[in-house]
């Protein structure tokens, strides 16, 4: 047996609802829409409870689903279908099964004021995970233990993966200067 | 900022190249009162590297040293973040198919297809078999190349320099047969969405039949040079054990986490391009 949409559904409420439809994925592969308030709950037990346990987190990270606009760089659109500006997506796949293997993918909306739950306690390996999304999207995740930048150097203010950043960055002179008032420097 | 004073220690009464003058806590401590240091008493914070084995300059570590035991290291990647998302979503997605070779340049091919196939999916395109069948044999004599510079330069690195002479016979070989198939011995980009650029050429196929043929003969040479080879056993054994719990939870796949004794390929689990016709 495997997992089915279903069966996540009877355990943890209808607030779970079938993601592949909002990309036309037909990839076989369960997508699986959940509440943020669940979602520690799901990972957790789909970690350590489910039939196949998914033991690998093969790839945990968002999508913006923002639509900008040159004209209005402030107001943020969002693409058609979407429920909020971010997707935080995790990838997990059952290991220990034998040759049928299961692969879910656990898809949470949230907006960037929102934090998500850490999953580093289930998988120490979310925690640069997690600091790349934060890094990139600038989303925060409660519970983790060193949420800081971990590719773009510390004084590093804009978040590069966001649709409004521009395709050629942003000028160091502009970018730094906050920092370099903030180190003192003149 | 702290503001910054220049203070000889001579003026705290402290003569430190003076014999007599002892390395005692009080003397330390009245120097870093002097230097205004807040540090803890004996701890030291020291930089490793910035240092990797194959790219140099990505990897630093800064550890928290406590006379010669190390308390804490936090591993800092460095700035090698080349913003290849970004770049996506400013081109057409037959443009980004050359970028994808560059995601590891040792294995390009691979790369082309993970991207064109997540391509096709969006897309519900179907690949033909015969394409399939040509992806898997220039993604699989991508993944051979990859293993002889795994082992070629990991001999080297611990001194066993003629192993890589070796591995890199068979590696230019490889290079000789891509470059006959793909037009290029790198970066490729040969992997379309929906198929393959071109048709395998007649020489190549007998290459490929050749190199298969000589390649075994010369996979023993390598168990010759490293598997009964002392030193490789000595620098290799219990260095870095990781065990499956922590392999799991580190999200590491393929061959390290085969390597921690997890069963787990993700061409068996789950196959792509045919994979699943093949005894492997």
């Amino acid at each position: 047996m495997g997992l089915s949409l279903a069966a996540l559904q009877e355990k943890f409420g209808t607030g779970i609802q079938d993601g592949n439809s909002y990309l036309e994925v037909m990839d076989g592969v369960l997508t699986a829409e959940v509440p943020m308030e669940n979602l520690l709950e799901i990972l957790s037990w789909l970690r350590r409870d489910a039939d196949p346990r998914l033991l690998l987190l093969t790839c945990m990270t968002a999508t913006d689903e923002s639509l900008p606009e040159e004209s209005e760089p402030d107001h943020v659109a969002l693409r058609r279908g979407a429920k909020a500006r971010f997707r935080v997506v995790y990838h997990l796949a059952g290991v220990d099964s034998g040759f049928q293997r299961q692969l879910v993918r656990i898809v949470v909306w949230t907006h960037e004021d929102e934090a998500v739950p850490s999953a580093t306690e289930l998988w120490p390996g979310a925690n640069w995970m997690e600091r790349e999304v934060f890094d990139m999207f600038g989303l925060s995740f409660s519970g983790h233990p060193d949420l800081k930048r971990i590719l773009m150097p510390d004084g590093f203010e804009a978040h590069p993966l966001r649709k409004e950043y521009p395709l050629r960055g942003i000028h160091p002179d502009q970018l730094y200067r906050q920092w370099d008032l903030s180190r003192g420097a003149e | 900022m702290v503001e910054q004073r220049v203070i000889t220690i001579g003026e705290q009464g402290l003569s430190p190249l003076r014999r007599k003058l002892e390395n005692s806590d009080e003397n330390l401590k009245a120097l870093d009162d002097a230097l205004g240091n807040e540090l803890h008493e004996d701890l030291m914070t020291l930089n490793m590297g910035p240092q990797h084995p194959s790219t140099h300059g990505v990897l630093r570590i800064v550890l928290t040293m406590d006379g010669e035991i190390i308390l804490d290291a936090e591993p800092v990647i460095g700035y090698l973040h080349r913003g290849k998302e970004k770049m996506a979503e400013h081109l057409t997605m037959f443009q980004y198919i050359p970028h994808t070779d560059r995601l590891d340049y040792l294995a390009p091919l691979i790369n082309n297809v993970a991207y064109c196939q997540s391509v096709e999916k969006l897309c519900r395109i179907d690949v033909p078999d015969r394409a399939q069948a040509i992806r898997v044999i220039v993604m699989e004599l991508m993944r051979i190349m990859g293993h002889l510079i795994y082992v070629g330069t990991t001999a080297l690195d611990i001194g066993a320099a003629s192993m890589f002479f070796y591995t890199f016979r068979d590696r230019e070989d490889l290079y000789d047969l891509i470059d006959s198939i793909t037009g290029q011995r790198m970066n490729n980009s040969f992997i379309r969405i929906g198929g393959v650029g071109n048709e395998i050429p007649e020489d190549a196929v007998k290459g490929i039949y050749d190199f298969v043929g000589r390649f075994e003969q010369h996979v023993d040479e390598y168990e010759l040079l490293l598997t009964g080879n002392k030193i490789w056993w000595s620098r290799n054994r219990d260095v870095g054990v990781l065990t499956k719990k922590d392999a799991l939870g580190l999200n590491l796949t393929g061959p390290i986490l085969r390597g921690c004794g997890i069963e787990y390929d993700v061409r068996r689990a789950f196959p792509y391009s045919g994979y699943e016709k093949y005894d492997f």
